[in-house]
């Protein structure tokens, strides 16, 4: 039976070229694990953007009796100039980008500051006066914070403007950098794993030549010729997938979601979910590369 | 069944044709001896019949079918219609008689129960009955080539083309294999042998193709070995 026939084929290929079968899902699982982290990456980002995007504040930190900016000259902030900057952010042009005004206390900071930081030194060090008093404002749109920010920063009693979105760019310049450099390393382990499959499918072809000469003499389809050497190949990569996911799934779930996920709890992480819906994709792109690279080796070393 | 209209073949990189404008015509049932000197094209005209070559000039026809049209994926078709026994055996070492010829059945999908009642029967029309198990090391070079004629026309091709087949036999075994194939050719099979073998040629009287330098010297019914020298 033809299935059979190509089951015998396979098994002995892969036996009489273990090295090389080890050494091709070996650089599989590099090349696939990397590639899924930089997936994982950039889940994570669209994680943490889709976190934020409701919490986007402007924080306007108004000057207090330290404060030694330069727009703070006339010392802590007082009332009227208070009641300017509220005004301000009521005011119709600013109607369409502001959602909501909050105003912090100092009381109120420093009970924040207190439970943010509540295993730190630092907190036990801070009084109440040290706290500045700011203008949080919520932006319907937080990517309109230029618009709040050029109308609020030079005013007399505003020490500083603060946009959270600055601080996030960073960590997600941080993670975009990540997932490129992944990207690349997945790109030259590829670039092995193509060149492996190439160099193995060559070496089986010539083991095989015996075989395969017969094969041909006695007029075996092309394609019942190639299928077992393409097929290999494919098992491999599938192996070295199955490799790579577990990898990945096990660092989601045990270091991102296990340690990473308690221990800094400001923002959301990726879920073990996630990471599952990325396993599809290596397997996918995993084969298909190892199919082709297979049928090209072939077309150059298996003469049909 | 194989028709050649004015084949020229030239190997890249050489100057000198391998084939040089053949025609001839080999019916269906006839045998014909293809004899020459090394080097004299008899190879070269066995491996575009089975367009493991491409002609440079001139038409190839196969059971009626110009070979150069047929695309790439129709070749293994026309190739299971061919039958090919070689000097030197071209045997799976590390199967058994058995497992040689049914090798030929599994590759082109034949069922299992097919090949466990066919092959039985070509072992038998070859004289190996009993020695299934054997693999090749253990046989004879008489005994191998049978084996390597039993894969050949397991399949019953129409045509049986035969590359020195005795080149690495001594005479008696050479006369063992030459009734054989006269056997098979008797069956309908068309057989075509390349062979040096001057003595089976003249003891059979069929009909003899010489080639000299890639050309065609002599088509001749009945004939001998060195009739034109």
């Amino acid at each position: 039976m033809r299935l059979q026939f190509i089951f015998d084929e396979i098994v002995v290929g892969l036996r009489r070229n273990v090295a090389m079968a080890v050494s091709v899902v070996l650089v599989t699982v590099v090349s696939l694990f990397l590639l899924g982290l930089g997936f994982l990456a950039q889940r994570q980002v669209d994680t943490m953007k889709d976190y934020w995007y409701d919490r986007i504040q402007v924080s306007i930190f108004l000057c207090g009796a330290d404060s030694d900016s330069a727009t703070c000259t006339d010392g802590e902030v007082t009332q009227t100039q208070k009641d300017q900057i509220k005004s301000t952010l009521a005011s119709p042009q600013l109607a369409s980008y502001v959602k909501q005004v909050y105003f912090e206390s100092k009381q109120e900071a420093f009970d924040r500051f207190k439970s943010q930081f509540k295993d730190s030194v630092l907190s036990n060090n801070v009084t109440v006066d040290q706290m500045p008093e700011s203008y949080r404002v919520q932006l319907n749109n937080p990517k309109d914070y230029d618009v709040v920010a050029q109308l609020v920063t030079d005013k007399p009693g505003v020490e500083s403007v603060e946009d959270q979105n600055q601080v996030l760019d960073r960590l997600f310049a941080l993670l975009n950098r990540l997932k490129y450099y992944s990207w690349m390393l997945a790109g030259v382990t590829l670039i092995c794993s193509v060149l492996l499959v190439a160099t193995t499918i060559r070496l089986t072809a010539f083991t095989r030549r015996r075989e395969t000469g017969i094969m041909r003499l006695v007029g075996a389809s092309n394609f019942f010729i190639q299928l077992p050497f393409i097929l290999e190949s494919m098992i491999a990569a599938a192996i070295g997938a199955t490799l790579a996911s577990v990898a990945l799934v096990s660092l989601t779930h045990f270091e991102i979601q296990g340690r990473l996920a308690k221990s800094l709890k400001f923002v959301n992480y990726v879920t073990t979910g996630d990471a599952l819906m990325i396993v599809p994709w290596l397997f996918f792109i995993g084969l298909f590369i190892a199919g082709v690279s297979a049928f090209i080796a072939l077309m150059k070393y298996l003469k049909v | 069944m194989i028709r050649f209209d004015e084949v020229t073949k030239v190997y890249a990189g050489t100057q000198r044709p391998a084939l040089s404008q053949v025609s001839l015509e080999v019916t269906k049932g006839e045998f014909v001896f293809l004899v020459g000197t090394s080097g004299s094209g008899k190879s070269t005209f066995l491996r575009l019949v089975l367009k493991e070559e491409k002609a440079t000039k001139g038409i190839v026809r196969v059971s009626g079918k110009d070979v150069a049209k047929l695309s790439s994926w129709k070749v293994p078709h026309l190739r299971r219609t061919i039958g090919v026994v070689f000097q030197d055996f071209r045997l799976l070492p590390n199967k058994t008689v058995f497992e040689n010829v049914a090798f030929a059945l599994q590759v082109i999908g034949k069922p299992r129960h097919a090949i466990s009642h066919t092959v039985p029967e070509v072992l038998e029309l070859v004289g190996l009955e009993g020695k299934e198990a054997r693999f090749p090391h253990e046989l004879s070079g008489g005994e191998q080539q049978r084996v390597a004629i039993a894969r050949a026309f397991v399949n019953r091709p129409a045509i049986l083309l035969a590359d020195e087949p005795t080149g690495n036999l001594d005479p008696t075994t050479s006369g063992g294999i030459m009734r054989l194939l006269d056997r098979i050719n008797k069956t309908g099979t068309t057989i075509v042998m390349a062979t040096h073998d001057s003595e089976l040629v003249d003891s059979m009287r069929k009909r003899v193709i010489e080639l000299q330098d890639g050309k065609k010297i002599r088509d001749q019914d009945r004939g001998v070995y060195g009739y034109s020298r």
